[in-house]
C-alpha cells in the first residue's frame, strides 16, 4: 500500500534545507514559493529520504488570486506519495519549469500552459499543445468568458433544486411523453371527456391542422395544382418532350 | 562509393492515417531515411472537457470518462468513481468492489487485445491475428451489453458502486469465456510469437532505458516492457487487489517486442484475476444511495488507477458546491507520448510507426 507522506511533513522537510521555500502547509501538501520550486524537486527527487523519482502528475489550478501548480510525486522504490505545490501570482503567472528534473512534465506543463496560461520558464518548446496558434486566451482560467456583473455562462445550479421561495416546478400540463414515462397514459385518457361517446376511435373526424400535408377532402392532385409554379414547369417540360417526338 | 547528401525534409505521418490510431500527427524530419526529428501535434480530438466537468455535477461527469479511452470505458469509470469517493469519504459495498475488479479486467482483455492486434498490424502481419484477438473481444463487449446495455461507452460504474448488478445469464457466458481464454491467449501467440515478421520488425526497435522510462513518467505495458515491476495494482490496491494473486510481467530488453509479450501475458493473469473474483463474489447490494447533487466538502484528492494504458489518475478539486472546482486527469495516453521523440530520433518511418503502435495510444484520452 502506497504510503502518503503528509504535506507536514514534506514541509519540514524542505523546510530543513531551504528555510524561506516554504509558504504553506496543510494535511495533504506543501506549498512553495515559485521561484523555488526548481531547486526543491531537484532536492526531493536525489534525497535518498524522499527519493521523488517518478512525477505522477502536472496540473494549474486557478485560483482567482494566485495560481497553484500541484505536483503529485512519488517514490517507487519506499511506495510513498506526495503533493507539492507552487503558488504564483496570477499576473504575470511564471513558473520555472521542471523538466530538467522530470523530463515526464514536458508534456503536462505545455498542457498547463495552453488551457491555463502559466507560463513555464525554461521549457524547451512551450507552445500550445490542443488548442491552434492565436486562440484567444486561455479557457481553464476560472474568469475566461465571464461577463459583465459576474455572470458565468453554464449550469447556475443544480437543476434539483429549487430558487428561493419556490418549492415544486410549475405545473404545465401532462404531455403525452411525461404519461409514456410514469406510466399514467390510462389516467390521462380517463380524465379527459371523450369528444364522441360512442364511436370507434378510427371513425372518428380528425381536425385538420397546420402540419397536415394534404387538407382533408381534396384529393392529391388539387393540392399540387394549388402549387402553381411547379407544376406549370412540369407541364411545360412535357410539352416540350411531345414537340421533340415526332 | 560516393556519398550522396540531401538537405533535411518534412514528412507529415497523420492526422488522416490508420497507423496513428487516431486523429494525431507526427510532423518527421528526415535526413534520407532517417528521422532527425519528430514533433507531434496534437489536439485534432480536443473536446475540453475538464472544463465542461467544471459546469456539471459529479455525476454528470462519469459519461466524460467513458469518452476518453473509449477502448477502456470501464477503468475510466472506475478511476473517476474511486477519486470522487476519496474525495467525499464514501465506502463502497463489497459485492459492487468485486464487480469493479472483474469489469475492469475484463476491459484490460478487451483493450490489450486490440492494442496486440493493430500492433502486429502496424508491422505489417496484416489483419489475421487482430480478427483472432476481436473474436474473443466481441464476446467480452457482449458481456458488457447484457450487464449494463452498452459495448463501448458503458458508463456503468457509479459514485459509491456500480449501476446494475449482473444479470443471471452472465455467470455462465463468462465462466466458458474463461475457461476458453488460457487456449485462446495461447492460439494468439502461436500465431505470432514465431511469426518472422513480427520478430523483424519489433525486435531491438524503440528500445526505452529502464531510467529514462522512469524519468519520463512512462506508466503501464511501456514501464514495464523496460523491465521495471511497477503496477499500481499491486503498489498501490485499489477495490479488493490485495485479495487477489497475480504477477506482473516485466520485459527484458525494452524493446517493441517487449511491450507486446508483456501485453499478452497480462492478459493471462487478467484471467487469473477474474477467476479468483468470480469465485470469491459474495451477495449484496452493489451501490450505496446516493443523493443526485453530490456535494463532496472542500478539499482535493488525486486517485490513480492502472488502466490498461497505464496509470490512470483523477485529480479532482471541490470547494464544497455540486459541481468540481478543478477536474484534471492524468492520461497515460498522453504522458507516454513524452517518450516518442527520443524513441523514433534515428528510425526510419516503417520503425516508428511499430514504436508509436507499441505505446498503445488512444487520441481521445491524449486529447481529452
Amino acid at each position: 500500500m502506497t504510503q502518503t507522506i503528509s504535506g507536514h511533513e514534506l514541509a519540514a522537510r524542505i523546510r530543513a534545507r531551504f528555510p524561506d521555500a516554504v509558504l504553506e502547509e496543510d494535511d495533504v501538501c506543501a506549498v512553495v514559493k515559485a521561484e523555488n520550486i526548481v531547486e526543491v524537486a531537484l532536492f526531493l527527487r536525489d534525497d535518498p529520504e524522499t527519493d521523488a523519482k517518478y512525477l505522477n502528475n502536472l496540473c494549474g489550478v486557478d485560483w482567482l488570486d494566485y495560481f497553484e501548480v500541484v505536483y503529485n510525486i512519488s517514490s517507487m522504490v519506499k511506495n510513498t506519495m506526495m503533493t507539492l505545490k507552487a503558488r504564483t501570482d496570477r499576473d504575470p503567472g511564471v513558473v520555472p519549469s521542471v523538466t530538467p528534473v522530470w523530463k515526464g512534465a514536458d508534456l503536462q506543463e505545455r498542457e498547463a500552459f495552453d488551457l491555463m496560461g502559466i507560463r513555464f520558464e525554461g521549457h524547451p518548446s512551450l507552445k500550445r499543445i490542443f488548442l491552434w496558434e492565436g486562440f484567444p486566451g486561455h479557457p481553464l482560467r476560472k474568469d475566461y468568458l465571464a461577463l459583465p456583473g459576474g455572470y458565468k455562462p453554464g449550469l447556475q445550479r443544480f437543476p434539483y433544486e429549487f430558487p428561493e421561495g419556490q418549492t415544486s416546478y410549475p405545473y404545465l400540463g401532462r404531455t403525452p411523453h411525461a404519461d409514456l414515462m410514469l406510466g399514467t397514459a390510462h389516467q390521462s385518457a380517463e380524465a379527459e371527456p371523450e369528444a364522441e361517446p360512442g364511436v370507434p376511435m378510427s371513425e372518428r373526424a380528425v381536425e385538420p391542422h397546420a402540419g397536415l400535408a394534404v387538407p382533408r377532402g381534396e384529393e392529391p392532385g388539387q393540392q399540387a395544382a394549388r402549387a402553381g409554379q411547379v407544376t406549370d414547369l412540369t407541364v411545360k417540360d412535357d410539352k416540350a418532350n411531345e414537340d421533340d417526338v415526332p | 562509393m560516393t556519398e550522396l547528401r540531401t538537405p533535411p525534409y518534412v514528412v507529415n505521418i497523420g492526422p488522416q492515417h490508420p497507423s496513428t490510431h487516431g486523429v494525431f500527427r507526427v510532423k518527421a524530419t528526415l535526413d534520407g531515411e532517417r528521422i532527425i526529428d519528430a514533433e507531434m501535434v496534437l489536439g485534432y480530438l480536443h473536446r475540453s472537457m475538464e472544463k465542461l466537468a467544471e459546469e456539471r455535477t459529479f455525476t454528470q461527469n462519469i459519461p466524460f470518462t467513458d469518452r476518453m479511452d473509449y477502448l477502456a470505458a470501464m477503468t475510466g469509470n472506475l478511476g473517476y468513481c474511486l477519486a470522487v469517493e476519496k474525495l467525499a469519504g464514501i465506502e463502497v459495498p463489497e459485492r459492487a468492489q468485486y464487480l469493479r475488479v472483474i469489469f475492469a479486467e475484463l476491459q484490460r482483455i478487451a483493450s490489450h487485445c486490440m492494442a496486440n492486434g493493430t500492433f502486429v498490424n502496424d508491422c505489417g502481419a496484416w489483419q489475421t491475428p487482430l480478427m483472432y484477438m476481436f473474436r474473443e473481444r466481441e464476446r467480452i463487449l457482449d458481456l458488457f451489453e447484457m450487464t449494463c446495455g452498452a459495448r463501448l461507452t458503458t458508463n456503468y460504474m457509479r459514485i459509491g458502486g456500480v449501476s446494475f448488478d449482473v444479470p443471471d445469464e452472465f455467470y455462465p457466458a463468462v465462466n466458458s469465456l474463461m475457461a476458453e481464454m488460457p487456449d485462446r491467449i495461447a492460439e494468439y501467440e502461436g500465431l505470432t510469437l514465431d511469426n518472422e515478421i513480427l520478430l523483424a520488425r519489433a525486435r531491438d526497435i524503440g528500445v526505452l532505458r529502464p531510467d529514462v522510462a522512469i524519468n519520463s513518467s512512462a506508466t503501464g505495458p511501456l514501464l514495464r516492457g523496460s523491465g521495471i515491476a511497477w503496477d499500481v495494482r499491486k503498489a498501490d490496491p485499489y477495490c479488493v487487489y490485495d485479495r487477489m494473486e497475480f504477477d506482473i510481467p516485466i520485459g527484458r530488453n525494452g524493446d517493441c517486442f517487449d511491450r507486446f509479450i508483456v501485453r499478452m501475458e497480462e492478459m493471462r493473469q487478467s484471467v487469473r484475476i477474474i477467476k479468483q473474483a468470480l469465485e470469491q463474489l459474495p451477495a449484496g447490494p452493489v451501490n450505496v444511495p446516493l443523493p443526485l447533487a453530490l456535494k463532496p466538502p472542500p478539499g482535493e484528492a488525486y486517485a490513480r488507477i492502472e488502466s490498461p494504458k497505464g496509470e490512470l489518475g483523477f485529480y479532482l478539486v471541490s470547494d464544497g458546491g455540486p459541481t468540481p472546482y478543478r477536474w484534471h486527469v492524468r492520461s497515460p495516453s498522453y504522458i507516454n507520448l513524452t517518450v516518442l521523440k527520443d524513441m523514433v530520433v534515428g528510425l526510419s518511418i516503417a520503425d516508428a510507426i511499430v514504436s508509436l503502435g507499441s505505446i498503445d495510444i488512444n487520441v481521445g484520452e491524449i486529447d481529452r
